[in-house]
């Protein structure tokens, strides 16, 4: 099975995936034409209304055709909602005579816990956890929270040094669990047990070994000169197979 | 949306599970430190969503079996093989 070619209207695998005007034979629907004015469970509900029944008259009915059953099985591979997200930040911090930039690669895991309920857990740094009621939302959040989590540290840092200390110590805190769900998710992924739904099936993929979790911690105020070529974008990937 | 549990809860089961803790305050956050690790992004709020707690406790090292009996269903954990209680007992 190509899950990737799973139709999210109606679970039907299809020759090409649901993007790029390819039509679902089994309930109709055209992509990128069908999903922009109208979302997936409204398609759905107007595709269960006409029986549910096969929609083309080119490609025939398969003999062993079971709307419903492959409707389940989309449910249910769905529900798995965990995606293995990656992801590097960077953020300057003031503090007690100094200025400090922070550049973190991290790991976190989302899990839609139910509708429009998402939360985003850390795994490096785990100590830190975020909700939204999109992905994008808990995502923004998210970094606003770790955000606030780099300004306290140096609120009650007394150098730059003590600073430094601290953030490393918040960044390498562990929580074995998260890693496990982590890794977890991430074979869930390889092993096309889940169906990436959106935003998550339009990020961009790497391998874990791509993007090694580090922090670094470096003063800017000693620096001597400043370019271009030092900013970082925020960025999120979903982590793939190596 | 997720549920929520008042701090006062919170703080009852800290007291049972994680003797010792300490919590203040900063400008952001509840600061929760127990068993030589600390939790800086504990929101400042009266009721707090389980999520936070689920990540509080396990970042902390709490006992998972104990926070669950201050804080029903904070964990879904599977209750032993009653077999196990019989075996223990001998």
């Amino acid at each position: 099975m190509v899950i990737e070619n799973l139709c999210p209207v109606c679970g039907y695998e299809m020759e090409e995936p649901p993007r790029d005007y390819n039509i679902c034979p089994s309930c109709g629907t055209e992509f990128g034409v069908h999903d922009v004015n109208a979302s997936i469970s409204e398609l759905r509900a107007a595709w269960m209304q006409s029986g549910p029944r096969w929609w083309s008259k080119t490609d025939t009915q398969p003999d062993n055709w079971n709307p419903l059953a492959q409707l389940a099985t989309l449910d249910a591979r769905k529900s798995m909602a965990h995606y293995p997200l990656m992801f590097t930040l960077w953020d300057a911090v003031s503090g007690n005579a100094f200025l400090a930039g922070v550049t973190l690669t991290g790991r976190a895991l989302m899990v839609k816990e139910s509708e429009n309920d998402w939360w985003i857990y850390g795994v490096r740094p785990a100590a830190i956890a975020e909700t939204g009621s999109t992905p994008e939302e808990a995502c923004l959040r998210f970094h606003n929270r770790y955000k606030k989590v780099l300004f306290d540290i140096s609120e009650e840092s007394s150098d730059y040094e003590v600073f430094k200390k601290s953030v490393e110590d918040f960044y390498f805190q562990p929580d074995v669990e998260e890693e496990t769900r982590w890794e977890d998710a991430r074979k869930a992924l390889r092993g096309a047990e889940v169906i990436p739904e959106k935003p998550f099936s339009e990020l961009p993929k790497e391998s874990p070994e791509s993007r090694p979790p580090q922090i670094a911690v470096a003063r800017l105020d000693k620096l001597k000169r400043f370019q271009s070529s030092d900013n970082v974008p925020d960025t999120f990937v979903m982590a793939t197979a190596a | 949306m997720t549920a929520s549990v008042p701090f006062s809860d919170i703080l009852i089961m800290l007291k049972a599970c994680a003797p010792g803790f300490s919590w203040a305050d900063s400008t952001h956050f509840r600061v929760i430190s127990w068993n030589g690790r600390t939790y800086h992004a504990f929101p400042k709020l009266d009721n707090i969503e389980i999520g936070h707690i689920r990540k509080m406790v396990r970042t902390l090292g709490i006992s998972k079996e104990c926070a669950n009996r201050h804080i029903p269903k904070l964990f879904n954990i599977e209750a032993p093989p009653p077999g196990n209680l019989t075996t223990l007992s001998h």
